[in-house]
């Protein structure tokens, strides 16, 4: 996903060139070894590593965001959006300046690296922020997809990644409108609800009790965190008569879901999300998924005990 | 003698006129501040009438001096007399501290430590871009102590953001106490870090002036030293006033004791 990042920003770096413009910085956290040699070598006024000093690096892509810069900013997320807050907040969102966060590491893509690293809930922290939109790719091709679309996002944003694996799951036709959620498949009794890379696994449970049974599972992925697709949800829910959310966090999507069929018919809601805890172990994502029951097998069984 | 001394008495009766109304407004409001407003309002004026050019930037990273901003605003016409009569009132768009989008104020503040590294970043993209115009930042001493601060003054360093001047209100008041770092530590840090460093009176137009006209090939710190409520002898170096507000008939008091 990192490179889909990279190569979007060599290729919005190198319009401008021909352009004979000079708008678009990355500022990094001191973080991002092996991925921006590209950049720092094709462009190296503009990439500025701006050393373990998150708060100001938000600051600073403030200002240059009001003298007519637009701004991407890299660190891990923790220390991009947690250290960071308030300037998020006051700086960025509230004077709702074009700066583009790109945190990496989403949820527990940093498994083995320990609590500190893993943003299990910065889905709720940044959806807590006015003007902020958040992008959630679930792919490299997403990700490619949003740099393209970037400028049309008139306010800060935050888009999420995991880490450098490239996650392949969309067709090379694939569409987007940021802010719309994506119905990958069309279904009549089930809707598993994803964002993030965990649409992955939405999609292999889907496939499995499609196979079962014909048409029976719906999935919708949000790939726009905020703005939320409230409508495409409720759509996607009316008639069904179980309701899955899947996602790295600890509920930020399964409240959304939740609030947006309030009042509406439901059967039946099953969440697969992160505890509201620390991580205690290290290991690799798949072990700690497991060991939260987000996997595959675990969602394809806890889906049919449901149904049975 | 230079030209400023001769615009001394101008501003120094602008300063008086400020200062009468700052109590005015204050009391009228119940704002709190009027402390800070006082120490600071001469630097105010002085960058206002005599430094800000087109191409420069400023910012009141120390937000909670609001209302002296505003006062040198409407004195400039560029805040309304409507809108300045506003304040304290509901429904107005001048608050304690500056909200996004007033005409006259290019960043919001508030909220301590955040000046300084919006500045260097307006700094850095008018050296990159060879543009003209210099940034100016006014920060509170008691503001020095955000660690956000230490970030910013390293990076501007390393940018050689020549055209970047940070003042301090350097009035050794924090909100409860005495500030924990004292002008001479603020000196010390900064001039380590690379910057120059101008220690002046900050009640001086003349020093105060020079200091911020003065050219260096390195960021530039003026450590303005200043008394909190300064003009009102009442209330002159009284932690009191960070917060109270003047009332009733202590207004006229404070207001004969200008001059």
């Amino acid at each position: 996903m990192r490179r889909a990042f990279v190569n979007g920003l060599l290729d919005i770096m190198g319009t401008e060139r021909k352009e004979s413009k000079e708008l678009t910085y990355l500022l990094a956290g001191d973080l991002g070894f092996s991925a921006f040699e590209n950049i720092r070598e094709d462009y190296p006024k503009r990439f500025m590593n701006m050393g373990l000093s998150e708060q100001n690096m938000v600051g600073v892509s403030a200002g240059m965001a009001y003298a007519g810069k637009k701004v991407f900013l890299y660190s891990i997320i923790p220390f991009l959006l947690y250290r960071t807050f308030e300037q998020v907040r006051n700086d960025l969102c509230y004077p709702r300046l074009p700066v583009r966060m790109v945190g990496v590491g989403a949820g527990l893509a940093y498994a083995d690296a320990g609590a500190t690293h893993q943003p299990l809930e910065d889905l709720k922290v940044a959806d807590a922020l006015p003007n902020l939109t958040i992008l959630n790719p679930s792919d490299a091709q997403e990700v490619g997809l949003f740099m393209q679309k970037i400028d049309s996002i008139k306010g800060p944003s935050y888009m999420r990644l995991s880490k450098n694996e490239d996650i392949v799951l969309h067709t090379e036709d694939l569409r987007i409108n940021i802010g719309k959620a994506l119905r990958l498949v069309t279904g009549k009794r089930i809707l598993i609800v994803s964002s993030g890379v965990l649409t992955k696994v939405a999609l292999e449970v889907a496939g499995l009790l499609n196979k079962g049974e014909k048409g029976a599972a719906e999935v919708l992925e949000i790939h726009t965190f905020k703005p939320f697709d409230y409508g495409a949800v409720i759509g996607s829910a009316r008639g069904k008569e179980l309701i899955v959310t899947i996602e790295d966090n600890t509920g930020a999507l399964a409240e959304k879901v939740a609030s947006a069929l309030a009042g509406k018919e439901v059967q039946k809601f099953l969440s697969f999300k992160l505890p509201d805890e620390f991580t205690h172990v290290a290991g690799t994502k798949e072990y700690l998924f497991k060991s939260y029951g987000i996997s595959t097998s675990d969602i394809y069984g806890r889906i049919k005990s449901v149904m049975k | 003698m230079n030209m400023g001394m001769t615009n001394v008495p101008d501003l120094k009766s602008i300063a008086n006129e400020l200062r009468k109304e700052l109590v005015v407004v204050h009391a009228a409001a119940n704002a709190p501040h009027i402390g800070s407003d006082l120490s600071c309002i001469d630097i105010l004026i002085t960058l206002y009438f005599k430094v800000l050019g087109k191409n420069d930037h400023f910012i009141l990273s120390k937000g909670h001096a609001a209302l002296a901003l505003y006062a040198v605003l409407h004195k400039k016409g560029i805040i309304s007399a409507d809108d300045y009569g506003s304040i304290g009132k509901d429904g107005s768009l001048l608050a304690e501290h500056p909200l996004h989008g007033m005409k006259g104020v290019e960043v919001a503040t508030g909220s301590l430590g955040h000046g300084l590294s919006i500045a260097a970043g307006m700094a850095l993209v008018n050296k990159r871009d060879n543009k003209s115009g210099t940034t100016y930042v006014l920060l509170g001493d008691g503001e020095c102590q955000e660690g956000s601060i230490f970030e910013a003054m390293n990076f501007a360093v390393r940018e050689r953001l020549n055209h970047l001047v940070a003042i301090v209100d350097s009035n050794r008041w924090q909100g409860l106490d005495r500030t924990l770092l004292n002008a001479e530590t603020v000196n010390k840090e900064f001039s380590a870090a690379g910057w120059t460093v101008n220690e002046i009176d900050g009640h001086n137009f003349d020093e105060i002036a020079a200091a911020l006209k003065s050219n260096s090939d390195a960021p530039t710190l003026i450590i303005a030293n200043t008394i909190l409520g300064k003009g009102i002898k009442s209330m002159e170096d009284k932690l009191e006033w960070h917060y109270r507000s003047p009332s009733g008939n202590s207004v006229k008091d404070f207001i004969s004791e200008i001059s």
